[in-house]
């Protein structure tokens, strides 16, 4: 469809294969003008941006990165049906320049669904660093699209990209673009694609759907049954595969794909000299992959990234506490001086600003460890560290990116969770959700550090540890059990490209770390919020009583709590109103159980003292390890698996399990005449 | 299978070969093909990780992780030797600043 005048925004998708540099490219185009969603329906990430340039405007969407466009995974039907149904005026096919062959195979299925292609024959630099000499009129002519050659990363040939990107806009679709898949398929091709209705095709070519049934592609082939009245289509396609089959000795998605293979291997090698991996690769992966260096350098590199995260953003922390008390306190100050009641004072400076303190006070770390993570993402290292975790991983029925997903729990749980969503089986993603809260995050750790300074002086660090290590152990046996009980659904494939290693750009490490911590803040902060505000309602109806009252709702509720908690060793109400608080963060148990006692931190550990022992300590400690995961861990889970049921079956679990292990831990300790 | 022909997933690190066939289904199938892995492409064994699973092949100019256990899915030809032309020494570039990165395109 022509357009007349640049009146409607044009949109320009972006798609191409994973490791080619997409997101450098959208970044370089989109700058800080991008916002992340999601795809509807789907946890998949969707990155919208807006290019303005010489004055003409343009939404730019970066679809996920593919290989090819089967349905064989949410991706890429997310791609696929955005460049099909939603028509972009453009879309910029960003390919590998020093891996030609395969990035070629996705932009023939491009060329094939007409898509409106120009090529941003990407990293450039490292063709040059390789010696690799490309024709790139040659590869034009050949694909018959406009092919300009880029450094993304370096903001090389972009301003070139766009200018042939907005003189696409508005040019007829398809170029007509044909492979040539043999006699015998190309007959039925054209025997299908006439007995195909427009309405059953919506606008895709009717070659393509052809081509897709012949393919059996699952998610057409769902749209052939539930389309109805489609025996003489169905009929034929039966035929025309058996057909098939009994000529070549394979079937057609194999003889399509290898044809489509073919192709781009011809293409390629006519334009380009032959590829090689970079030499630097090579060396740095005799280290990464050693046979006995590998897992150290793994495991030191894990510890790396926590003592960095929480190094650096322990002087943010800090800030930002010392900030939320310092306001606090002004606005409590403000308020009573403007004769508001105590009620409304204390709302508005202890709960609402209590509860963005909280927020605030663990943003650092999380923004820093996304900081890591996007580091080493970018360089490539992730990649091995999928693949060394992958035998471990699936000792416990999951998959070898599950690990990082367990790593970014022992930060924050919901970071962990939102890390799932590069597993590709949703059975190894809704396994890997439902443990992770096992992961001991990082807002546990005061209320160990508090209550082994209080009991365990001289041996706390090794208390600290012997509780990471239970929440491991827990977290893989939790494993093992549900991927024995949650078979349905296959386990993913594991085959997984290794990119070369490469510089990150820092730009756009920055961007997508200030990206994914909106997000966070977004979702944890909300839910955080509004449960600190409920608490504090809680702890100061009804009037007259406060948060240091066993009167108060919360003090109520924690007496109903006490003695369910008393086998456990610590049935207070003041453990159970701590718990209670647990639940919205897990940092707020200390928090609360200084506010209870009345002391405040010098004085608490004294409290503690008084009140507990140490071996109901350590149940206590086993059970803020366990027990429900806080609010905001809770919401996300809600939030990736679609569904409440699994939400609430984690809290279910978790509470139970907590429970169990901390009476365990303090009727076995009495039995064993500890005290 | 014929006689000659041997599981990819048991060939060994520095063995090369033929794809003859890929005997699965499935999105494995998929996947493994949509990555390059047809019959007719060459692959070579670089390595293994170090618990001996999963194993890192090249095939089509990209490196790639499998476990040895869907690899062996894949019938293969092994090559004795080199199958093809040794690997093209390019002239290093010395000192020459890359164009991309400074300029100069």
């Amino acid at each position: 469809m022509m357009s007349t005048t640049m009146q409607t925004t044009p949109t320009i998708a972006i798609a191409g294969n994973p490791n080619s540099g997409k997101t450098a490219l959208f970044n370089a185009m989109t700058g800080a003008r991008q916002h992340v969603a999601n795809w509807p329906g789907v946890t998949v990430e969707k990155k919208e941006g807006t290019l303005i340039k010489d004055g003409r405007t343009a939404q730019v969407v970066d679809l996920p990165g593919t290989y090819a466009f089967s349905s064989r995974a949410i991706d890429e039907t997310i791609a696929r049906d955005f460049i099909l149904l939603e028509e972009p005026d453009v879309v910029i096919n960003v390919v590998d320049a020093t891996n030609l062959e395969r990035n070629l195979y996705l932009t023939v299925q491009l060329l094939e669904m007409d898509a409106p292609l120009v090529m941003a024959l990407n990293m450039m630099d490292e063709a040059e660093d390789l010696g690799l000499e490309i024709d790139v009129p040659g590869l034009s002519a050949a694909l018959g699209v406009p092919v300009v050659p880029t450094a993304a990363v370096w903001r090389r040939g972009i301003d070139a990209l766009i200018e042939a990107a907005f003189a696409r806009v508005g040019k007829p679709r398809g170029q007509g673009f044909r492979i040539d898949y043999g006699p015998v398929i190309e007959d039925r091709i054209a025997r299908l694609a006439e007995i195909l209705t427009p309405g059953f095709c919506r606008g895709r070519s009717p070659r393509w759907v052809a081509t897709k049934l012949l393919e059996q592609d699952s998610d057409i082939l769902k749209e052939l049954d539930s389309f109805g009245n489609m025996t003489a289509l169905k009929s034929e396609l039966a035929g025309a595969l058996a057909a098939i089959r009994d000529a070549a000795g394979k079937e057609a998605a194999d003889l399509i794909t290898e044809k489509r293979y073919e192709l781009a291997a011809k293409i390629a090698k006519s334009v380009a000299s032959e590829p090689e991996v970079p030499r630097s690769s090579h060396v740095i992966d005799r280290f990464a992959l050693h046979p006995w260096l590998a897992y150290p350098i793994f495991f030191g590199v894990i510890w790396a990234i926590f003592q960095i995260t929480f190094t650096l953003s322990e002087p943010l922390t800090e800030a930002a506490g010392s900030l939320i008390e310092l306001v606090g306190s002004a606005v409590g100050d403000f308020l009573t001086g403007m004769g508001l009641p105590d009620l409304i004072t204390g709302l508005v400076a202890d709960g609402i600003l209590g509860g963005v303190g909280a927020v605030l006070e663990f943003a650092p770390p999380i923004f820093m460890l996304f900081l890591m993570i996007s580091l080493l993402e970018d360089v490539g290292y992730m990649a091995r560290a999928a693949l060394l975790s992958d035998r471990l991983m699936r000792a416990i029925g999951l998959h070898g990116k599950a690990f990082i997903p367990m790593i970014l729990g022992f930060g924050c749980n919901v970071t962990g969770i939102l890390a799932t969503r590069t597993l590709e089986s949703r059975r190894d993603r809704l396994i890997t959700i439902l443990v992770n809260p096992l992961m001991s995050c990082a807002a546990r750790l005061p209320v160990y550090v508090l209550f082994a300074t209080a009991f365990f002086s001289s041996h706390r660090g090794l208390v600290v540890f012997s509780l990471y290590l239970l929440g491991i152990l827990l977290a893989l046996a939790a494993a093992k059990v549900l991927s024995l009980f949650l078979q349905e659904g296959e386990a993913a494939s594991f085959v997984l490209e290794l990119p070369p290693y490469r510089l990150p750009r820092l730009s756009g490490v920055l961007i997508q770390t200030w990206e994914r911590g909106k997000e966070f803040i977004h979702r944890a902060g909300t839910v955080i919020l509004t449960a600190v505000v409920v608490v504090w309602a809680l702890s100061n109806l009804p009037p007259g009583t406060g948060p240091d009252s066993p009167y108060s709702l919360v003090g109520r509720i924690g007496s109903l709590l006490a003695p369910i908690l008393r086998p456990a060793g610590f049935g207070t109400w003041q453990a159970g109103a701590a718990l209670l608080f647990g639940a919205i963060a897990k940092e707020l148990i200390v928090g609360t159980l200084a506010v209870l006692y009345g002391t405040g931190d010098v004085g608490l550990i004294a409290a503690i003292r008084a009140n507990w022992t140490p071996l109901s300590a350590y149940a206590f400690l086993v059970m803020s390890l366990v027990y429900i995961p806080c609010v905001a861990t809770i919401a996300t889970i809600r939030a990736e698996t679609g569904s409440r049921k699994w939400a609430a079956v984690t809290v279910a679990y978790t509470l139970l399990l907590g429970w169990i292990l901390a009476v365990i831990v303090y009727q076995g300790g009495r039995l064993l005449g500890f005290a | 299978m014929s006689s000659q022909s041997r599981p990819l997933g048991e060939l060994n690190p520095g063995e090369r070969g033929t794809i003859l066939s890929i005997n699965c289904h499935g999105p494995l199938k998929r996947r493994l093909m949509d990555m390059g892995l047809t019959p007719g492409t060459e692959v070579f064994v670089e390595r293994t990780a170090p618990l001996g699973d999963p194993m890192v092949i090249c095939a089509r100019g990209c490196r790639l992780g499998l476990r040895r256990a869907e690899a062996g899915s894949i019938a293969v030809m092994p090559c004795p030797g080199i199958c093809k032309q040794a690997p093209v020494r390019r002239p290093r570039r010395g000192l020459r600043r890359n164009r991309w990165r400074h300029g100069r395109t």
